[in-house]
């Protein structure tokens, strides 16, 4: 007789985060290999780990995750019902224990969920913004649906893409890097963070530096929090203030259809314009 | 109606900052993201529950080039929003 479980782990990298998922279903441990493979790492050292706990009996609708702090506890419940109690979290050890269910990409998404939670507890955080790079040097640019995040991207054939929609940010020794995430082709790419450009479709090219104080409250707008939870969110608040204060940002007004190399690669040259 | 001897106390769980001389509070419950002029961050950084609200009209008049009965409406005016948004509570 075949038996149909294993005890097998996978070993993810994501931004400069190794995580462990622990999983006994064969199905679910396919899945989510399949899943993060530009991820994968063979590394044995971990930062966080994920145990994906049976199968929940009653959870198969089709219904997002999300965390909650009840009872002092970090807890993933269905984003519909918060009384379907998928799993625990707990940021003093990193690890996380979760129900699997029915849904794999939902499932994906909660493990998702408790990366981004654990990158919040670990100097790091996430934001919408797409980002491309150059020479090693990263740039990002937030904000909200239809900003141009990844308009911007296609008209700057110079730099490459890096992520179009969420980028993550740490802060390792002095200076800030930034890593794509899961959902996108390619796994594991550092850039150290030169600036940040905040995109606004218009009539005409033209940049405003923003002081940090501008620029926190636009880079707060465009965060991603796993919970609105004071410790989580504090911690947030912490790096994007040091992130406004150390980085250079721009309001980054931009035509359609124009090439834009020449303006974003004389950002330096106009930093020391101004 | 807030008394001048009550003593303004801020929420705990109210994660801010000042960045360049103005606050930026989140109001965790909510996610709203609260921006503080120069005036609204200077009676936030005097609220530290011992100050009743009459000392700290009496800071941002000795702070600002500002009389003390508009100061008085402002501090009041300003507590007030606080209060709404369950920023800081009242000793009394």
């Amino acid at each position: 007789m075949i038996s149909n479980t294993l005890n097998k782990n996978l070993t993810i990298k994501i931004a400069g985060l190794y995580g462990e998922i622990q999983t006994k279903d064969i199905q679910i441990y396919s899945y989510l290999k399949s899943k993060l493979m530009p991820f994968l790492a063979k590394r044995r050292r971990t930062d966080f780990k994920i145990e994906i706990i049976g199968r929940h009996p009653s959870f198969d609708e089709k219904s997002l995750s999300r965390l909650i702090f009840k009872d002092e506890k970090f807890i993933l419940c269905s984003e519909k019902d918060c009384t379907l109690i998928l799993g625990s979290l707990w940021p003093k050890t990193l690890c996380g224990k979760i129900c699997a269910f029915k849904d794999k990409p939902l499932l994906l998404h909660s493990v998702l969920l408790n990366f981004v939670f654990f990158l919040e507890h670990s100097n790091g955080l996430i934001l919408h913004a797409s980002a491309a790079h150059k020479n090693g040097e990263g740039f990002i640019f937030p904000g909200p649906a239809n900003a141009g995040k990844s308009t911007i991207i296609r008209q700057i054939k110079k730099l490459s893409p890096l992520a179009e929609e969420w980028v993550a940010v740490k802060k390792l020794g002095s200076s800030f890097y930034i890593w794509n995430i899961p959902y996108q082709k390619e796994g594991n790419m550092r850039k150290k963070l030169k600036c940040i450009l905040f995109p606004e479709k218009g009539r005409q090219t033209s940049f405003k530096r923003l002081n940090p104080y501008q620029a926190a409250k636009k880079l707060l707008s465009n965060c991603l929090f796993s919970i609105m939870h004071p410790e989580t969110v504090n911690g947030v608040l912490e790096r994007v203030t040091e992130m406004a204060e150390q980085v250079t940002c721009y309001d980054f007004e931009f035509p359609l259809h124009a090439c834009l190399d020449r303006e974003i690669l004389s950002v330096k040259n106009f930093e020391m314009s101004v | 109606m807030i008394k001048k001897d009550a003593v303004i106390i801020k929420n705990e769980g109210v994660p801010w900052r000042i960045i360049e001389g103005e606050a930026i509070l989140v109001q965790v419950e909510t996610g709203e993201v609260i921006h503080l002029n120069e005036v609204a961050t200077e009676i936030w950084g005097a609220v530290d529950g011992k100050k009743t609200i009459a000392e700290i009209i009496s800071h941002i008049t000795a702070s600002f080039e500002v009389k003390r009965d508009e100061a008085e409406r402002d501090t009041f005016e300003f507590v007030n929003k606080l209060l709404d948004k369950s920023l800081v509570t009242l000793s009394k």
